[in-house]
């Protein structure tokens, strides 16, 4: 069974020649007709499918569209072009602790987060401890958010979003950051996620993780496919080409 | 719209949190939050006594009665869309990383008002009671009048807070419209002092008919006329509808703009 299934997937983006855009300007310029944009595609012609329980890893430089595509597939974006299919729920790592509110407490913010998530209150009361436990914050629990270290606010937003659970986890590079021993907890969580056979795509700059961990690799640049298929191979052309590209510079 | 309304459904979980959250900042840090939030209407009402009963010497029953009938609903409506023009941009860096139905933003803001306005009626009790105005049965019209100005204010505020993403400057716009309202509606004069001739003109003020409403509910005063009540409610309707469309049309882009 397909887990993802995306075809001909586009996203455009609109640069608007005004730097400040107004109410007043924008009569203006419609007055003098002259009101216009640049659209670019970030994302264009982008088919491919993972089967259920694959991990793939989608790498490619700054600015390729690999964000956008995670941003599509958890419903932040909707498609401009073509369409995608997600059987079963879907839970984002994208950007940890994004619904805090640094006013509430810890434990206020979880319930809101897990909210957010698409979480009752009874689904997040059930998980509440072992939410806390894993995020090793400890008594901080009931202070508010904003005196938190960003690493506890980042470790708490982590627990909170893998204490879900996904048929289809998308991971935004969120594995980069945290010390050593929680990047261990995270990578034995993300082992346990493919034991019970959640699909998880997984954005990275790190090879060696893509190497190990994925049984495909997406290499998108300028919002384009260039290359799908094994990940040992798919890394060294990317790599290689990497290296020529930098001497165009 | 449909879908609009079932997003709400499914996620009203995540509504509730966000209206409690709000709630919470509001009062918080003071067990007299909500006598603060009492505290300015009053002012309110104290400022117009003195100037319209006192200097002005305006010919009103109960003034100071028909004074507050009108500022707190008022209130409710001009917080309301003050406070969610906003909602979307304060909230950019959720929007951007989770997908969540986004019309939530502007719904919590009108909801938090909302609740504020009804325990602010609980203030009306004892000013009621000081002015011997008996209770009649015109207190029935009360949620009528509530349902027409929350979704006024709710089409308002999806309309306001979409348009505040693309231009900054919808903020100065809405303000100058809020002043003007304010004193193009009846709520420091009674309609009648608006001449027979212009009176009319006057009616096409949706906000006309449910401000009387609340007046009807309080003071026992006759109901404005039916026909009035009537176009206050498609009005009202076509508020809600259109704001929500718009928001909707909007929503694709601002998401990627904001």
């Amino acid at each position: 069974m397909k887990a993802v299934k995306v075809e001909n997937l586009g996203i455009h983006y609109r640069i608007y020649h005004r730097q400040a855009r107004s109410l007043k300007t924008v009569a203006i310029d419609i007055l003098r007709r002259r009101y216009s944009y640049t659209q670019f595609w970030g994302l264009r012609n982008v088919s491919f499918d993972i089967e259920k329980g694959r991990m793939l890893g989608i790498i490619g430089r700054n600015g390729s569209g690999k964000s956008s595509l995670l941003k599509v597939l958890s419903g932040i974006y909707s498609p401009d072009e073509g369409s995608f299919q997600i059987n079963g729920r879907v839970s984002a790592l994208i950007e940890l602790g994004a619904g805090f509110h640094p006013e509430l407490t810890g434990r206020e913010n979880i319930i809101l987060n897990g909210a957010i998530l698409g979480y009752s209150r009874e689904e997040m009361a059930a998980k509440f401890d072992d939410i806390v436990s894993f995020s090793g914050v400890g008594k901080f629990i009931d202070s508010p958010v904003k005196n938190f270290s960003s690493g506890m606010e980042l470790r708490l937003g982590f627990s909170v979003a893998v204490h879900s659970e996904p048929d289809v986890m998308l991971i935004d590079e969120v594995l980069a950051v945290g010390d050593k021993q929680f990047k261990k907890k995270c990578y034995k969580k993300i082992e346990e996620f493919r034991e019970k056979g959640v699909t998880i795509l997984l954005i990275s700059h790190n090879m060696d993780e893509v190497n190990n961990y994925c049984e495909t690799c997406l290499w998108l640049d300028k919002g384009n496919i260039s290359a799908i298929g094994e990940p040992k191979k798919v890394t060294r052309e990317y790599e290689k080409w990497l290296l020529t590209a930098e001497k165009d510079l | 719209m449909i879908k609009h309304i079932r997003q709400i459904i499914r996620f009203r979980e995540l509504l509730k949190n966000f209206v409690v959250r709000d709630l919470k900042l509001k009062y918080k840090n003071s067990i007299l939050g909500y006598f603060w939030s009492l505290l300015d209407p009053l002012l309110t009402m104290l400022l117009f006594m003195v100037v319209f009963s006192v200097f002005m010497k305006i010919n009103v029953e109960n003034y100071p009665v028909f004074l507050i009938t009108g500022i707190l609903p008022w209130n409710f409506l001009q917080m309301s869309l003050n406070g969610s023009l906003m909602s979307l941009v304060q909230s950019r860096q959720l929007i951007r990383k989770i997908y969540f139905p986004r019309q939530l933003l502007p719904y919590s803001v009108v909801i938090t008002y909302l609740v504020n306005l009804l325990l602010s009626f609980l203030v009306l009790i004892p000013i009621l009671i000081y002015y011997k105005i008996p209770v009649t049965l015109n207190v029935l019209y009360l949620p009528l009048a509530v349902t027409l100005l929350t979704l006024i204010a709710l089409g308002l505020s999806l309309f306001l807070s979409a348009l505040f993403v693309f231009f900054y400057d919808t903020l100065y716009a809405s303000n100058s419209f809020i002043r003007l309202w304010f004193y193009l509606s009846p709520i420091i004069y009674p309609v009648a002092t608006v001449p027979e001739a212009f009176r009319n003109v006057y009616m096409l003020n949706p906000i006309t008919p449910i401000i009387c409403l609340f007046r009807t509910g309080f003071l026992g005063t006759e109901p404005p006329a039916l026909i009035f009540i009537v176009y206050s409610i498609v009005v009202a309707l076509l508020a809600f509808i259109t704001g929500a469309w718009f928001f909707h049309k909007a929503e694709n882009n601002m998401v990627k703009i904001i």
